[in-house]
């Protein structure tokens, strides 16, 4: 029972992070994307106006992203929570696809620009999401140690 | 078992179509230039009428004004250039004649999307710009 609470936890931090992620999209990005296209979205959040530095950029191109790839890896997990080696496979290939994408932006034939922070960004959530998967296991043993 | 971790593999495996979807989809895109140079362009236009309520006050018509105004984005959608708003440039038109207030505002958009191959140290990157130009006019008058 226990571990079937942390499986679902997987799967709120999945879904909370889409979404969170579709939110940014939805509100920060003005320029016409592919999806505006094929569902015909009327995406016009235009008086939302941002200041041009550092962290309104990061939060407008790369921050969504690396959410959307957090909540990618989070829902492998709740996947395979009860054979997490088979899990790890998995997360290797999707971060793998996901950077393969991004690096395929360099070539003239795939949508989008690449961005050197969408690697950071999406390297830096594989790590976080590695840090949360390795420590909060780490500190139920500590707890349980405690309690036996 | 063996059913329920095929049912796993197939979930796993459309779960990161999904997000590849979702990464290739949220990339800007433009339309692309029919032309096979390098370097091309493609304009799409529309326009727009408004009619602005006048207040219920007797005025002049001063006679057209027209303006055009021009703006710029970068590849990423950003801002870079603007050379202002068509209502406020039009309302400083109809100052220009005397005038106080503009009625029936027609806009043209024309925005053009160019394609451009510039230089890197990794060979040469497409990036695609885009230029909005806002060609508007008014009907200039003045409350008595």
């Amino acid at each position: 029972m226990m571990f079937y609470k942390h499986r679902l936890i997987c799967l709120l931090y999945s879904v909370v992070a889409l979404f969170t992620g579709g939110v940014c999209y939805y509100i920060f990005r003005d320029f016409n994307m592919i999806f505006s296209q094929i569902f015909k979205l009327k995406i016009s959040f235009a008086h939302i106006r941002l200041s041009d530095n550092f962290i309104t950029y990061f939060l407008k191109y790369n921050l969504c992203d690396g959410l959307w790839m957090l909540s990618g890896i989070f829902f492998l997990r709740f996947l395979w929570f009860y054979n997490p080696e088979i899990g790890n496979y998995y997360v290797i290939i999707f971060v793998g696809t996901a950077l393969l994408l991004e690096f395929l932006q360099l070539t003239n034939y795939f949508p989008g620009t690449f961005d050197i922070f969408d690697i950071f960004t999406l390297a830096l959530c594989a790590l976080l999401e590695h840090c949360i998967n390795y420590f909060f296991p780490f500190i139920r043993r500590q707890k349980w140690v405690k309690i036996g | 078992m063996g059913k329920n971790r095929l049912a796993l593999h197939i979930a796993a495996v459309l779960a990161i179509m999904f997000f590849a979807f979702l990464a290739i989809g949220s990339a800007a895109s433009t339309p692309s230039a029919s032309s096979s140079a390098s370097d091309s362009s493609q304009t799409i236009s529309k326009g727009n009428v408004y009619q602005l309520e006048p207040d219920h006050k007797p005025f002049d018509a001063l006679g057209l004004i027209w303006v055009t105004s021009v703006k710029k984005f970068d590849e990423k959608g950003m801002e870079t250039y603007s050379e202002g708003g068509v209502v406020t440039l039009l309302l400083k038109e109809a100052q220009k004649l005397g005038g106080n207030d503009i009625l029936n505002l027609r806009v043209d958009e024309n925005i053009t999307y160019t394609k451009k191959d510039i230089k890197t140290d990794n060979g040469f990157r497409t990036v695609t710009t885009k230029t909005i130009t806002y060609t508007a006019n008014a009907l200039a008058i003045k409350y008595k």
